[in-house]
């Protein structure tokens, strides 16, 4: 199948050598059997000679009846690397957790050697798994194919993108609700919104099972869901004293990093004061073996993160202290409703959610979605004089 | 029609629990612990008492499905078929035999992926598209990080590092996989106005959604050469690159002018302090591929250092907090510039507003200010003489004031520049056009005035305004 041309690729290959794993190692072996691959080697080697890149601008191009799922990717120098003219990415709709069985990735990896340039990303920076690198024409029948297998493109464009989570409670004792499972659940539930933009811009759920924040899910979802507890931390004290017995200097470690200084120490007893743990993570991590979240768990829901474009990035804020996502999950689905109403009524075109919120203004927003204004969401109140009071407020009063 | 499938769509992924290994179906949600036995290996012990055992090694993100396949014979060979990947491009393998992890780490490393990436260490690099893929690039994504982490491999296969150290590149501002909370964020960036296909733009864009997308107004229509078109206000661009993701008549790559920026000191996880953004730390340096080695010294330089005086658990941003920016800088022999300060909405809200200050930000500041003091006074001397009396200067200022008498007011700043500029010839200086001010007011031929601003007028009668 590989007939493709070989290119001298000098720059390319010095980036073949030392330990850390190569891309172009990659490349190279996928070139054995695609000629794609082939092209693409050469075009990299002209833009590492030339500092510049040699894609095309977007294209439309996609699956029929879906809006997204589908990068549109044209070289610049097709005549010289025609192989690579059309090098399209297709996003696959990972499984929550990111688990496989050999299997699985078997034959996930066949369909796409048979009709793509065998490049993938395990994973792309969202969720997805990315398959790089495909022509327009091989876009209805890859998508047969998993489609028949059982799996589904993810999102792109300004449609709800693939949900993603950390492996919460599959593998880890800190998880304070199944995020996996809120996942999946939020994911099947959402399909129409993630394959047919209909939105604003993008919209991001991500899930991490405790303030750890393993997936990012605060730098860069729209709606955060980060674990954390109500009743008291689980403290097995004995193993405290073995923390310390093996050496760890329990002060300068732990309880100088705790944020509200809220751990007394007496050189025998852990204590919390739990009324002002803010679930920070940090001295759980130190001795997971002695410490553990309550077992009264449950999320914080924060809101409006974002990289820099347009007006700047933003950390998601606090939207609703505790909710339990599993007994209350009509609730959450409400308020994802009325957000999600409010937002495509007045959100003008690429305007993130958290940008949105910062021109109509927080007060605003609460009052549109149906939630109450609470401390929670502020570091401090305001400390800036202009109010814009409104006429019908104090008519109330 | 009857070979045509059936289309099926909108199924969502696999459930999951189609992957999980039997030893996690079993104790989900029952971890009790966890331990990490050796770099990238770890344990989790259930309350049930079951362990599973998983080794973490780095995948260089960019995979062929040969490198899958192989993955996929080493989880065949010693973990019943089961593997995962992590949030940051790292392949687990997960086993419930702990007799079989030294010969699967031996595998794994022999195949080219080291193991590690647990505990304090750097983890994989979260990283774009780059060259590889993408039209938007200011600088590629995989050969950056291969040439850092080159480097830096062993600190990914050890644990000697005060706290974790999280690295993140971006080729744009777009940012995908959001860079801008990394311990060590890789940027590339424009620096250079985007070019302006004229012909093109009005048959390839929407105009006014283009003009819309500029989020400093830089961009306005404009007729160019019979064309419709725009122009842009180079004063106010910052490179964003927002008109180039709307209209691809406007791309900003310049292969001499793109670079790339670093920033430090973000954070995700809440563990201690609130996640933070990066902060810049060089805001500029060339691409330089194959190896970018002034970015790998940069980065390399930046970890050293913070491993060399960071406390334990301390992220690079904890410590530059306890230890202060310009010692900061200092320590790492970087140099502050005016682009260090930020000069966009609310810039104010990122500078010093308070008087805590640490000795080193004492000493040299002061001997420069001298220093420059002292060049200032050199000048000075060399100056021309001035060759016009301080009266004439007043009489040309009562002059100006008297005639625009009712019609416009003028500020002791007008009348100064109005005087430089007038008697330039006479080498006429900021002094004497002060002490000639001064001369008007105390001779009571002008008088201050205070409405609606400071004005120089003509005295008039007490009172209020007319
Ligand atoms: C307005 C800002 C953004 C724009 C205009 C933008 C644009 C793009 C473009 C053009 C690509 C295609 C790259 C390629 O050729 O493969 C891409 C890929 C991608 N973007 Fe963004 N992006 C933005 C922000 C983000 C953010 C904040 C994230 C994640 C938090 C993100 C996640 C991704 C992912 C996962 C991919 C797939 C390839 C990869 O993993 O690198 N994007 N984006
Ligand atoms: C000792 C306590 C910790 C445990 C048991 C733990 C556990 C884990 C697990 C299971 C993953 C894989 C998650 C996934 O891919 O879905 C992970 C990844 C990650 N964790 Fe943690 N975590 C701990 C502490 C932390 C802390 C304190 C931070 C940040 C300060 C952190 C940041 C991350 C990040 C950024 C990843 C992605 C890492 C990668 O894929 O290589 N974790 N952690
Ligand atoms: S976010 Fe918390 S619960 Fe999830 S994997 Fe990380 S440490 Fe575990
Ligand atoms: S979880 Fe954080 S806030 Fe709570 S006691 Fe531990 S260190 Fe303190
Ligand atoms: S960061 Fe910019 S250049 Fe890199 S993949 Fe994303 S959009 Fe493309
Ligand atoms: S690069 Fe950004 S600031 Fe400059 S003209 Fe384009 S949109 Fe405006």
């Amino acid at each position: 199948m590989a007939d493709g041309k070989t290119y001298e690729t000098p720059l390319l290959d010095e980036l073949t050598h030392g330990p850390w794993p190569s891309f172009v190692t990659e490349i190279k072996k996928s070139a054995k059997k695609s000629a794609m691959c082939s092209d693409l080697l050469g075009q990299l080697e002209q833009s590492y000679e030339e500092k510049i890149g040699h894609w095309k601008h977007g294209g439309i191009v996609g699956v029929l009846g879906y809006g997204g799922g589908v990068i549109g990717r044209y070289s610049d120098l097709a005549e010289k690397f025609p192989e690579c003219a059309h090098f399209h990415t297709i996003r696959v709709n990972q499984p929550a957790g990111f688990y496989y069985t050999s299997d699985a990735l078997r034959e996930l990896c066949d369909i796409w050697e048979r009709h793509g340039s065998g490049l993938t990303n395990m994973h792309g920076s969202t969720g997805d798994i990315v398959f790089l690198g495909t022509t327009t024409d091989e876009l209805e029948p890859i998508f047969a194919e998993l489609t028949q297998k059982g799996w589904d493109l993810g999102g792109s464009g300004s449609n709800v993108r693939t949900p993603s989570c950390c492996l919460g409670q599959s593998r880890c004792e800190f998880a304070n609700y199944d995020t996996m499972e809120l996942c999946h659940k939020i994911t099947m539930q959402f399909q129409d919104e993630l394959h047919r933009p209909q939105f604003p811009y993008k919209w991001k759920f991500q899930f991490s099972g405790c303030a750890n924040d393993c997936v990012a899910s605060i730098a860069r979802s729209d709606l955060s869901f980060i674990g954390t507890w109500k009743d008291d931390m689980r403290v097995d004290n004995d193993k405290v004293l073995e923390y310390v017995d093996g050496g760890l200097n329990i002060v300068n470690n732990v309880l100088l990093n705790c944020p509200t200084k809220c751990i007394r120490w007496d050189g025998k007893t852990f204590e919390v004061d739990n009324a002002n743990c803010v679930r920070c993570m940090h001295c759980i991590n130190v001795m997971p073996k002695a410490l553990r979240p309550g077992k009264e768990g449950g999320c914080t829901i924060l809101i409006g993160a974002k990289a820099p474009i347009i007006q700047g990035a933003q950390i998601a804020s606090v939207l609703i202290p505790f909710i339990d996502p599993v007994a209350d999950y009509d609730d959450l689905m409400e308020i994802v409703d009325n957000i999600w109403e409010l937002w495509c009524e007045h959100g003008k075109n690429r305007e993130r959610i958290g940008e949105f919120i910062q021109r109509i203004n927080m007060g605003t927003f609460l009052e549109a979605v149906g939630l109450e204004p609470i401390p929670e969401m502020v570091a401090h109140p305001r400390d800036n004089p202009y109010i814009f009071f409104k006429e019908d407020d104090e008519d109330d009063e | 029609m009857a070979d045509v499938q059936k289309r099926i769509t909108d199924i969502g992924p696999p459930h999951y629990s189609k992957f999980l290994p039997p030893v996690i179906k079993e104790n989900y949600g029952k971890w009790a612990y966890h331990e990490i036995l050796k770099p990238g290996v770890m344990v989790h012990v259930s309350e049930t008492g079951d362990k599973i055992f998983t080794v973490r090694a780095a995948s260089p993100r960019l995979l062929a499905v040969e490198s899958i396949r192989a993955f996929c014979d080493l989880a065949d060979k010693y973990c019943d078929g089961h593997l995962r990947f992590t949030t940051r491009n790292n392949v687990e393998f997960l086993l419930t035999d702990e007799s079989k992890i030294d010969a699967l780490v031996k595998d794994v490393t022999a195949a080219g992926y080291p193991v590690g990436g647990i505990g304090n260490c750097i983890s994989n690099v979260v990283h774009t598209q780059g060259w590889v893929h993408c039209h938007s690039s200011a600088t590629d994504a995989s050969g950056v990080v291969k040439a850092v982490m080159d480097e830096l491999t062993d600190q990914f296969t050890e644990m000697k590092l005060p706290g974790k150290l999280r690295i993140a590149l971006a080729c744009c501002l777009n940012m995908c996989g959001a860079v801008h909370t990394s311990d060590i964020a890789i940027l590339g960036v424009h620096t250079v106005l985007p070019k302006i296909f004229h012909e093109e733009i009005d048959k390839i864009c929407e105009i006014p959604n283009l003009i819309s997308s500029c989020p400093t107004a830089a961009i306005r229509p404009a007729e160019v050469d019979g064309y419709k078109s725009v122009e842009v206000n180079g004063d106010v661009c910052m490179f964003c690159a927002n008109c180039y993701t709307v209209c691809p008549a406007m791309p900003l790559n310049n292969p001499d002018h793109d670079g790339i920026s670093i920033w430090v000191g973000g954070k995700i996880s809440n563990a201690r302090c609130a996640p933070k953004f990066s902060k810049l730390a060089i805001p500029f340096l060339p691409n330089n591929p194959p190896r970018w080695p002034e970015v790998v010294e940069a980065v390399t330089n930046i970890v050293e250092t913070w491993a060399d005086n960071a406390r334990p658990y301390e992220r690079m941003g904890e410590w530059i907090e306890r230890i202060g920016w310009p010692q900061f800088f200092e320590l790492c022999g970087l140099e502050f510039t005016k682009y260090h300060i930020d000069d966009f909405r609310y810039a104010g809200l990122s500078f010093a507003r308070t008087s805590h200050l640490r000795p080193i930000s004492f000493a040299d500041a002061a001997g420069d200010y001298e220093d420059d003091d002292a060049d200032a006074g050199e000048e000075a001397e060399e100056a021309a003489a001035v060759t016009v009396s301080v009266e004439d200067v007043a009489d040309f200022m009562y002059k100006m004031v008297k005639d625009a008498m009712g019609v416009k007011k003028f500020k002791s700043g007008d009348l100064t520049k109005a005087a430089l500029s007038h008697f330039a010839e006479q080498n006429c200086d900021k002094k004497t056009a002060k002490a000639a001010v001064n001369a008007l007011i105390e001779s009571k031929r002008c008088v201050y005035t205070y409405f609606g601003g400071s004005f120089v007028e003509i005295p008039h009668e007490e009172g209020a305004a007319k």
